[in-house]
């Protein structure tokens, strides 16, 4: 396309490094944290213990998950209330 | 292959993690977006902030739109906009910002760039802001005229004739005839 190849050399301006995986990850941990932050606050009043106990963190870990997975699958089908009610796996990054 | 329309439909419907598809397609994309206009470290900061800002005005994303990226990329933009009021405030002590996002793109630039490339990037600095905008989204973030209107907010006409009038003033440098 004409107009591409003209605007080809501003292109090359442009180019940046992909960034690197962790960084990717990070901002995802932020957005699981809203989600969860947005789920807690609708959840069902019976809900409430329940969740309290479980629903901490369940989506910062289905994130820690995810990113286990770079390449495969997301678990983006999995239902919400599976990834709630998934047992809390040990974290590899904690002490 | 669904469509970021449909995943963006079904997580304002009780399925928040289908957002995370969205996420995972787009997320190098919105990073380097967000790179190119204020460096990389910044980028690695606002991306996040990207993603939750996205995620609470998911229902306002019109699910037609097959493509999330034009949305994105007009979500970014108002991100790296508190951004540079934020960090420009804090610089000047409370002076009137005036907000110019190629002067990050200028300094980040400069550091490796060759006669020619300062050139160009002159030229690109002289165009009004508003044509700049929609000249390098269409140069660097490979979106089409229309697709940069919906993240300008603008109409495509508009965008067109921007485009039109940035490529113009920057043909004789890309013909090698500036100076």
């Amino acid at each position: 396309m004409t107009e591409l190849e003209e605007l080809g050399e501003l292109g090359e301006l442009g180019r940046v490094d992909p960034p690197a995986a962790s960084i990717l990850d990070s901002a995802r941990e932020v957005l699981w944290s809203a989600v969860a932050a947005q789920m807690l606050a609708t959840a069902p009043p019976g809900a409430a213990d329940a969740g309290t106990a479980r629903a901490d963190t369940p989506h910062a870990d289905a994130a820690h998950a995810d990113a286990a997975h770079a390449g495969g699958e997301s678990g983006v089908g999995q239902a919400t209330d599976d990834l709630a009610s998934q047992p809390r796996p040990e974290d590899p990054g904690a002490p | 292959m669904e469509t970021d329309g449909v995943l963006i439909e079904r997580s304002a419907r009780g399925r928040p993690d289908a957002f995370v598809e969205v996420v995972r397609r787009h997320e190098v994309a919105v990073h380097g977006y967000l790179a190119r206009r204020a460096g990389r470290q910044a980028a690695d900061d606002l991306l996040g902030e990207v993603w939750v800002r996205a995620f609470g005005g998911r229902r306002g994303f019109d699910p037609a739109h097959a493509d999330a990226r034009p949305w994105l990329y007009g979500i970014a933009r108002n991100v790296l906009r508190a951004h540079w009021r934020t960090w420009r405030a804090a610089d000047r002590a409370g002076a009137v910002e005036a907000v110019d996002p190629w002067d990050d793109v200028i300094d980040r630039l400069d550091s490796a760039a060759a006669a020619r490339t300062r050139e160009m990037v002159g030229a690109v600095r002289a165009l009004p802001p508003e044509e700049r905008e929609v000249l390098l989204l269409v140069a660097w973030e490979q979106l089409t005229p229309a697709q940069a209107a919906l993240v300008l907010g603008i109409p495509p006409g508009t965008a067109r004739s921007r485009l039109h009038r940035a490529r113009a003033a920057l043909r004789p440098v890309v013909a090698g005839e500036g100076k």
